[in-house]
């Protein structure tokens, strides 16, 4: 996998060798890089499961089944790095069943109803700003998978003779594999071409990022 | 089989597959419908063996027993009662009432008849058979009669066409013979096949469809 010091001399790179004749700093660098990961996360994220490519992109941002402890009426706050509820499942004897996510506009109608109401074994939650409830509210043996934000990538570096010089110790790496990291390196570079008005970079990012497609 | 088994057959007919937690038909709502087919599969094959020469009883794959079912009493009727533990089909002559037995009553007097609940007025005019315990249908109920000296605090009730058990419907044995059960998936898949196409209304906007395109 890729460092990013790697990915740096990378873009530099394909920037130069694009007729982009400028430098681009650290500072643009660690700003636009972690925005183009974002970008491409979004996308993935838009077409969800449709592929296995882009399972195979999404599941280092997957968490392992985490257990999930109630509050008295039946709350979980949800972790701040939560980008997208994935699986909620509920273990009865052994077995696990699901937890259906409910929207807010039809908890009522859920709760109230006959055939379709909350009970251990088909419990339901909805999603709030920053946690989860569930009904019914004791429910136990109950999992969480979700899907996290990815860490934002930093090129750390100290300045030696004014010059900034790699330090893999205040960096972040990043978590893509090589065959993603391409894709965000073109991203980033139709945002350094934007960025700088280079007509000839920027078509060469965009050819290369619909090739990528 | 059970009621989850044939539920989730109807199910994943529906849905090309094992459905994800998105599927708008759930496991209990098909149960419920599964049940009320029974109901009229039981119906369907006594008239099929009437047709035959027969007498009007289903299958005997249909019936199931209600063991240790209450007797209360109706202090404004004064009545002794149990309330049916599930509805059964409805056949001629109240025959979806196999059978009635009063727990710890021994001999010949073990069976409670049943009588046609019009019937009933013509046995209050009549004096009391001894030894002959009479019961009705009405409200949901089983309502004893001519008890006399007789007292019973429990019966089993074998009925036909009825949910097999009444715990929880998903884990109920589906009391139908085997080859009713391919019927009992095609009607259901149909029922719900046509109204899966209809538009889904996603806004809570006071509004039977979608405002917003």
């Amino acid at each position: 996998m890729a460092d990013i010091n790697e990915i740096y001399k990378l873009v530099q790179y394909r920037a130069n060798k694009s007729g982009f004749l400028g430098n681009i700093s650290p500072n643009d660098f660690n700003l636009i890089f972690p925005r183009a990961e974002i970008k491409y996360f979004n996308s993935l994220y838009a077409q969800y499961y449709k592929t296995q490519r882009i399972s195979d992109a999404l599941s280092k941002f997957f968490t392992n089944p985490i257990a999930v402890t109630l509050t008295g009426t039946g709350t979980y706050t949800t972790p701040v790095n939560l980008f997208h509820v994935d699986a909620i499942t509920v273990d009865v004897a052994g077995v696990q069943y699901p937890v259906k996510r409910v929207e807010k506009d039809r908890l009522a109608n859920n709760l109230s109803s006959k055939i379709e109401m909350p009970t251990a074994k088909f419990p339901i939650y909805s999603e709030y700003d920053d946690l989860l409830q569930f009904y019914p509210i004791d429910v136990t043996g109950v999992k969480l998978i979700y899907l996290r934000e990815p860490t934002t990538s930093v090129w750390g570096y100290t300045l030696v003779s004014s010059r900034p010089v790699y330090n893999s110790a205040t960096s972040v790496q990043p978590e893509w594999s090589d065959l993603d990291i391409d894709n965000i390196i073109y991203l980033a570079l139709q945002d350094i071409a934007q960025n700088m008005r280079d007509g000839m970079l920027q078509q060469f990012s965009q050819l290369e990022t619909q090739q990528a497609k | 089989m059970t009621y989850q088994k044939i539920s989730e057959q109807i199910r994943t007919m529906l849905y090309g597959g094992i459905p994800s937690d998105d599927a708008a038909f759930s496991l209990r709502y098909i149960a419920e419908l599964v049940a009320q087919e029974v109901a009229f599969q039981a119906r369907k094959n006594a008239f099929e063996n009437s047709n035959n020469g027969e007498t009007t009883y289903a299958n005997d794959t249909f019936t199931s027993t209600f063991k240790n079912v209450n007797v209360a009493y109706d202090s404004v009727l004064k009545q002794n009662y149990s309330t049916l533990p599930q509805i059964p089909a409805a056949l001629p002559n109240n025959q979806e009432i196999v059978n009635i037995t009063p727990l710890g009553i021994q001999g010949r007097r073990r069976q409670i008849v049943l009588m046609k609940n019009k019937d009933k007025f013509m046995q209050d005019m009549l004096p009391a058979v001894k030894g002959f315990i009479l019961a009705y249908i009405e409200d949901g109920k089983l309502y004893y009669d001519n008890i006399q000296e007789y007292m019973f605090n429990a019966v089993n009730i074998t009925m036909i066409g009825a949910i097999s058990s009444t715990g929880d419907l998903l884990d109920a044995e589906l009391n139908v013979p085997k080859s009713s059960e391919s019927e009992i998936i095609g009607k259901i898949f149909q029922m719900l096949r046509a109204s899966k196409g209809l538009p889904e209304d996603v806004m809570n906007d006071a509004r039977d469809l979608p405002t917003i395109q």
